[in-house]
């Protein structure tokens, strides 16, 4: 008996090997988040499939094998899941599944269980990845698993044949995709997923001078921000992300009391809400992830719409805090009032952490001294103030990305002995001098500045990062004062670039240098626009952004419009797989001169009322010959012999004897006339 | 009285599948006799999707959620390519031949394209409703054929139940499924028992008890050979030392009309007597002897062969049986 059996061992076929490839593929697309040891499992497992494919060895590894390697994985991975947190966790957890499935499989169901898999981790993947290039390497993954899957049933087609095959559906496909993410209502979160512990990237909450230098080697995109409108002028650019409160004589940091005292207004739900006034701008910023909370704002900003408003916190050092860390691209809209008065904060609170000095008082004593001695000169805050600023102006202070180092008493060498340094030596020091002085002052950092991508839109990058200093003056509030631009103008005029252009900017990245050349700018800022349309149109469709579109679509938005909506919508899904499958336009059309001799056949038929049904086409000429004029019948004639010709004689010059053909065939239908 | 219902169950959907797909020798799958669902493996593939939905609306992330949407497009147009492929074909069966008990008949589905722009594609799935019997042949779509060993259990003549025909293609998210009852019948044979022949020499009306039949191995004459002659009647051994061609003859003294009898074997059970009759059928036949049967009061005048061959062990066949369906097992 030659019985197949139904479920048949598939271990030789191609399928197997080519799920096992994209499987191998997509492990090493989650490099970062994976674990070594997942990742070499992942590994071997794929090796095994191409050893066994090839047939050097054949034997399966018994199920107990397996499953005690299973075990074994679970356990570590239970263990390593303390330090990794849960989402990483679940990522590695998939790719251990899969790589012991690949390495069990045997029956169909494997595979499709092993694909089903492939497809979850590729979701998964887009927690990592959101980039325009690896959506679409992605996408490609996608149809190889499809195709992997075609194979296995219809092995008798060649892999090319799938391909193809499987594109053109997939390009079928992506109208009736794009037209299901218009309108598929976006829901909120379900419910609390867990979030990863990914390495921050971006602005710290920490700075200890000196560590803004390693992010302006950094040629990565911070944020981009589109503007309702023109774009605020160069020195007005400061996009404040944290206020640093806290001064150990080395290092700034968020201060505790003010931790504290924002978790206690989250409890009691008492928003800061600051009074606006004056002209503002509206915008709409996209984040890239730093896996923190903080957001970007010019000041003084506040949520533009009720959705932002929702997912935004406001604190009362003018910072903004999202609700959950920024893991993903996040656009939110705000609206900024440069014109506000920054004085609307508890005034004891923030002069408690504002004068709050370094407990260990021995450090910086020449700083100390000369704070004395200005203390002494100048009786009122402005005059101290000017001061401070005119010493960094007046006695030789460089602007540079490559300053000395300042290990011990980092202020007082930085201002009596270097006098060199970044945004953040300036800011550091001039912060605490003022507060020797006894004026509330603290550090800001954020990002300065930002490259024009269209006339409505800047990208700021992370070597845009800067750090400025906030004092509170009696009759102002807080004000903004930048050493910075004291000492280097140009830093706040034209950007980082141009204030070290005689250092090596960016000077340890081989990429950043290529960006020097007039191609690699262009293709860079096409990418960056392609990007930027990406982030604003496909990664930042929220439901607001549906809610406008919707509105502009429907007027207003009715349940019996939107039901309308969704009846056009299906309809429109209709008729595309009509189209799609329909098959009448598909059909085959007939060679030209068929078609011609079939027209004039049926001229003859029409004026002499006899019909031709299966008669040979000479046979019919000269039956219908003395019912047409005699013109018309030595015309029909030779019409039907070189229909026979063309088609039944081989000839070299086909071409141009159709031609000659259909012209006279066009004649004929022209001039024939009954008797 | 699960299994009751199961039953009545089943005669409900055989009656309205008799409405719904009226037996035909050839069948055209349209809409009318062509059904679909999503499969096992498709229901896998849903809920996937809807893990993605979960996935990218807790993480608020349009490209989770994109995939999703991808998918399920996917999914819908795979509900067209797999009807559009299955219908592709009209299917024939080929005579089922008949065989003699415990071997195996064969069932062959001939596939024929209807538009060779539209070709069908992929594996068919081949089972007799009603029972375990099945076959995939996953190369279908090369072949133009499914063939399914359907084994020989009884004699008698067998009505061919409906066969279902699925497939699959493209991805196995959809099953499309046919019950298609090409009204055949298969007629089994008993089986051969190996025995001494046994032919009465006459009519069974005038002859008495039977006898042993002499001679009809017998060698008698040679004599030169005449096209026509069967091939098994050359003295290929003569030929061979470079002789001339020549035939055997035998003893021909029966050639009048031998009868072979049920009632020779009234002794024996009646399954093992009518193989016993199955073997001596074949014998004579072979040897391109004229003989009769008789069976009960059924009589088969005096012939010769295949037509009449298989005419005698077809009445052996339905000796005594009524036409059933066919049961696998």
């Amino acid at each position: 008996m030659t019985m197949q059996p139904i479920d048949k061992p598939i271990r030789n076929q191609t399928a197997s090997l080519l799920i096992a490839l994209v499987f191998c593929v997509l492990s090493l697309s989650l490099f970062d988040p994976l674990l070594f040891w997942v990742l070499l499992i992942a590994l071997c497992a794929t090796g095994i499939r191409i050893v066994m494919f090839v047939g050097w060895y054949q034997p399966m590894p018994s199920p107990r094998t397996i499953n005690l390697l299973g075990l074994l994985c679970c356990v570590v991975l239970g263990w390593f899941s303390l330090q990794i947190g849960l989402l990483l966790t679940m990522v590695n957890l998939l790719i251990l599944a899969g790589a012991l499935k690949l390495i069990m499989l045997n029956r169909p169901r494997d595979l499709f269980h092993l694909f089903c898999t492939c497809l979850f981790i590729l979701g998964m993947g887009f927690t990592f990845h959101q980039s325009v290039i690896m959506t679409l390497f992605y996408g490609l993954l996608t149809l190889a698993l499809l195709v992997a899957i075609g194979r296995y049933f219809v092995p008798s087609r060649p892999l090319t044949w799938h391909f193809k095959r499987l594109t053109v559906m997939s390009l079928q496909a992506l109208p009736i995709t794009l037209l299901l993410f218009v309108v598929l209502p976006k829901l909120p979160p379900l419910w609390k997923m867990p979030v990863s512990k990914n390495a921050e990237t971006g602005l710290s909450d920490r700075v200890t001078p000196g560590d803004i230098a390693n992010l302006t080697q950094s040629s990565e995109l911070a944020f981009r921000a589109t503007f309702d409108g023109a774009l605020p002028p160069p020195p007005e650019r400061y996009w404040r992300a944290i206020a640093l409160e806290y001064f150990d004589g080395k290092q700034w940091s968020v201060s505790p009391l003010r931790k504290q005292a924002r978790q206690q207004y989250r409890l009691l739900k008492n928003e800061f809400k600051p009074r606006v006034s004056g002209y503002w701008w509206q915008y709409e910023v996209i984040a890239e992830p730093t896996n923190k909370n903080w957001l970007f704002g010019i000041d003084v900003a506040i949520p533009a719409d009720h959705t932002s408003a929702q997912s935004i916190w406001q604190s009362t050092d003018y910072t903004l805090l999202s609700e959950t860390p920024i893991t993903t691209r996040r656009a939110y809209r705000l609206r900024s009032y440069p014109q506000t008065s920054m004085d609307q904060t508890l005034l004891s609170l923030d002069n408690r952490l504002n004068l709050q000095l370094p407990v260990n008082q021995s450090i910086n004593p020449q700083t100390q001294a000369w704070a004395l001695q200005l203390a002494a000169d100048y009786p009122t805050q402005i005059e101290r103030v000017q001061a401070v600023m005119d010493y960094f102006a007046d006695e030789g202070f460089r602007y540079t990305l490559t300053p000395a180092p300042m290990p011990d008493n980092p202020v007082d060498e930085f201002l009596f002995n270097y006098k060199e340094g970044f945004c953040s030596h300036y800011a550091s020091a001039m912060s605490y001098v003022m507060r020797l002085l006894g004026i509330p002052a603290r550090m800001v950092t954020g990002y300065h500045g930002g490259e024009t991508l269209q006339p409505d839109v800047l990208s700021v990058y992370q070597y845009d990062a800067h750090a400025w200093v906030e004092v509170w003056l009696d009759e102002r509030g807080w004000t903004r004062l930048d050493p910075s631009a004291v000492v280097a103008p140009a830093r706040i005029q034209l950007g980082l670039q141009q204030a070290v252009e005689e250092e090596a900017f960016l000077a340890n990245n081989q990429i950043a240098r290529l960006q020097q050349l007039p191609l690699f700018a262009e293709l860079r800022t096409l990418y960056s626009l392609l990007d930027y349309q990406w982030s604003r149109w496909i990664l930042g469709y929220d439901a607001e952004r549906q809610q406008n579109l919707l509105a502009l679509l429907l007027g207003k938005v009715t349940t019996q419009r939107l039901m309308f909506l969704m009846l056009g919508i299906c309809l429109l899904i209709s008729l595309l797989l009509a189209l799609y499958f329909i098959p009448h336009w598909q059909r085959k059309r007939l060679p030209a001169n068929l078609r011609w001799f079939v027209q004039a056949t049926s001229k003859a038929e029409q004026l002499t009322g006899l019909s031709r049904n299966n008669e040979g086409p000479q046979a019919f000429a000269e039956r219908v010959a003395d019912k047409l004029t005699p013109q018309s019948a030595s015309q029909f004639r030779a019409i039907s012999q070189a229909f026979i010709e063309l088609n039944y004689v081989p000839k070299a010059s086909q071409s141009e004897q159709n031609s000659a053909f259909i012209r006279q065939c066009k004649s004929f239908m022209k001039t024939a006339r009954a008797a | 009285m699960v299994s009751r219902l199961k039953r009545s169950l089943h005669t409900i959907h055989d009656r309205w599948l008799q409405r719904r797909i009226p037996p035909s020798h050839r069948y055209q799958l349209n809409l009318k006799n062509v059904f679909i669902f999503p499969s096992r493996f498709g229901f896998g593939y849903l809920l996937t999707c809807v893990g993605l939905f979960i996935l990218g609306t807790n993480y608020q992330n349009n490209l989770m959620l994109l995939l999703f949407q991808f998918l399920l497009a996917i999914f819908l147009l795979h509900l067209f390519v797999t009807y559009r492929n299955f219908t592709s074909v009209s299917l024939a069966v080929k005579d089922i031949l008949p065989v003699y008990q415990q071997d195996h008949a064969l069932l062959s589905i001939q596939l024929h394209v209807n538009n060779e722009s539209q070709p069908f594609n992929g594996g068919l799935h081949m089972q007799l409703r009603g029972s375990k019997l099945a076959v995939l042949n996953r190369r279908a779509d090369q072949d133009k054929e499914v063939k399914l060993l359907l084994p020989a259990r009884q004699r008698g003549t067998f009505k061919l139940p409906r066969v279902t025909l699925s497939s699959t293609y493209p991805l196995g998210f959809f099953r499309c499924w046919t019950h298609l009852d090409f009204n055949k019948t298969l007629t089994i044979y008993p089986k051969p028992i190996p025995s001494a022949l046994k032919l009465d020499a006459s009519d069974a009306n005038q002859g008495d008890a039977a006898g042993n039949v002499p001679g009809i191995d017998e060698f008698d004459t040679l004599r030169s050979f005449k096209p026509g002659d069967p091939m098994n009647r050359v003295a290929w051994k003569q030929a061979a030392k470079g002789g001339e061609l020549s035939t055997k003859t035998f003893n021909q003294t029966q050639q009048e009309g031998g009868w072979l009898s049920l009632e020779t074997y009234a002794g024996e059970p009646l399954e093992k007597a009518l193989g016993l009759l199955s073997y001596q059928i074949n014998r004579l036949s072979s040897r391109q002897h004229v003989f009769g049967l008789l069976l009960g009061n059924k009589r088969i005048e005096p012939a010769t062969g295949e037509a009449h061959k298989h005419r005698c062990l077809k009445y052996l066949a339905d000796y005594r049986q009524t036409i059933n369906d066919y049961a696998a097992d």
